[in-house]
């Protein structure tokens, strides 16, 4: 648990940056899916529920990912960061073929945007901070790990 | 006129006088044999309704043929509009409020994911639960974030769709994987708010233990005395393998708080109210139970 004294000044200090990155985070995944299911499977009439798949798999990938790091494991960063990755690929490979221009403009400026976000020094200081709680939780009072 | 559609309970004389206008206008009799010469609508039921929008059933459906109800509906249109402005309207009006209503499950979607994550983040200050029914808890904490992230990439997904491709949703509410797959990512959600609140009635009812107040009273502050038990009482659960002696030894040392200050106190007030509002936020966005909206969530002084 984090040190009580510290919630507040903690939740004013992190909490921009994470649910700025976070909300990013969703809005990358869902235009890199749909821009990838219309390009990927066009014509075909299965395409919305490919689409579907697209963004089910990744919010699994966000979900456990910020989870994990939330409870002090900082590897859940590069599931984040390797997804918000696949969907700035996605963007800029599916950009000549799109047919709505603000779609495939938010598809590229919002996974770069994300990044900024989750690369920022708060946002780093913040999974430092949650992954010391962690470890000191188990620090011996019982001396049980 | 003594007609019991005139007067009385439920009585409508627009109704009655669209019906008799009706009746004289269209050939009735004529009107059921065209529609029971075709063999896919033969019995249908048939209603009619004018331009006022005065609902008339001029006959009710029989079972001929098929089992499942069937219709036929004659609605007058407005003389300003011809039949091709009429049918353009319609699918408009119809894909307007389908956008309004979608647009309104995406915005609770996407909060309820949003206070998902700060609730389970902020976790009150008390965690009152340890070993196997905290790691469950945890456990439905995180599918629960998975869920609401699901129902907000879904919503924007469909909002999207209903702007520049309407059929993609028609589509997929026809799939059956769809149907099950959203009352799932529901109930996901549902129950990740439930184990929000657990941890928000449990944390309430620890310091109610602890300080002996009664319901109402947990709002005010502590005293010091008050605050201190209220210390060994989370301690206590924090560390079930110590003692009260081995507690107050190490709190001797240092190495165990003392007491929360008024300020942790408040905190923890805070964090159950986020949670409340979590839980609010996805049962509201839920599909099944979108009247239902309930909350613990009490005043504070920010």
């Amino acid at each position: 648990m984090i040190s009580i004294n510290q919630l507040p000044a903690f939740v004013r200090r992190y909490y921009p940056a994470l649910l700025t990155g976070f909300f990013l985070a969703v809005i990358s995944l869902t235009c890199a899916s749909i821009r990838a299911g219309e390009t990927i499977f066009a014509g075909n009439p299965a395409e919305p529920g490919y689409i579907v798949a697209f963004i089910m798999l990744g919010s699994f990938t966000l979900g456990i990912g910020q989870f994990v790091v939330i409870r002090g494991y900082s590897a859940g960063n590069r599931a984040v960061v390797g997804l918000l990755l696949g969907c700035l690929i996605a963007g800029v490979v599916t950009y000549p073929f799109s047919r709505d221009a603000l779609l495939a403009v938010v598809s590229i400026i919002a996974p770069l945007l994300a990044l900024l976000a989750y690369n920022s020094r708060r946002y780093r200081e913040m999974s430092k901070t949650l992954s010391d709680i962690r470890r000191k939780r188990f620090k011996p009072v019982s001396d049980k790990r | 006129m003594n007609d019991s559609r005139m007067s009385g309970l439920g009585a409508s004389p627009s109704q009655y006088f669209a019906r008799q206008r009706i009746e004289s206008l269209v050939n009735v009799p004529r009107l059921f044999a065209a529609i029971d010469a075709d063999p896919g609508i033969v019995g249908a039921g048939v209603v009619y309704i004018d331009a006022d929008y005065n609902v008339v059933t001029l006959r009710a459906f029989r079972p001929v043929c098929s089992v499942l109800p069937k219709r036929v509906v004659l609605q007058e249109v407005k003389r300003y509009l011809t039949p091709e402005q009429y049918a353009l309207k319609l699918q408009h009006n119809v894909r307007q409020a389908r956008m309004v209503e979608e647009v309104a499950n995406a915005r609770f979607a996407c909060g309820g994911a949003i206070f998902g994550i700060v609730a389970i983040l902020t976790g009150g200050l008390i965690a009152p639960f340890t070993g196997p029914v905290g790691v469950t808890l945890s456990a439905i904490g995180a599918t629960a974030v998975v869920a609401g992230v699901g129902q907000c990439g879904f919503g924007l997904f469909r909002v999207y769709s209903e702007r520049h491709r309407p059929e993609r949703n028609d589509w997929l509410d026809e799939q059956l994987w769809y149907q099950v797959l959203t009352p799932l990512l529901d109930a996901i959600s549902l129950l990740g708010a439930a184990a929000s609140l657990t941890n928000v009635f449990r944390s309430l009812q620890v310091r109610k233990n602890a300080t002996r107040n009664s319901w109402f009273d947990l709002g005010r502050a502590l005293s010091r005395q008050q605050r201190s038990a209220l210390m060994k009482e989370v301690l206590s659960i924090k560390h079930p393998s110590l003692t009260a002696k081995q507690l107050k030894l190490q709190q001797k040392l240092g190495v165990l708080p003392k007491r929360y200050t008024p300020t942790e106190i408040r905190s923890s007030t805070i964090a159950s109210i986020r949670d409340s509002l979590g839980a609010v936020l996805s049962v509201a966005g839920s599909n099944t139970v979108q009247s239902i909206a309930f909350s613990l969530v009490e005043e504070t002084e920010e």
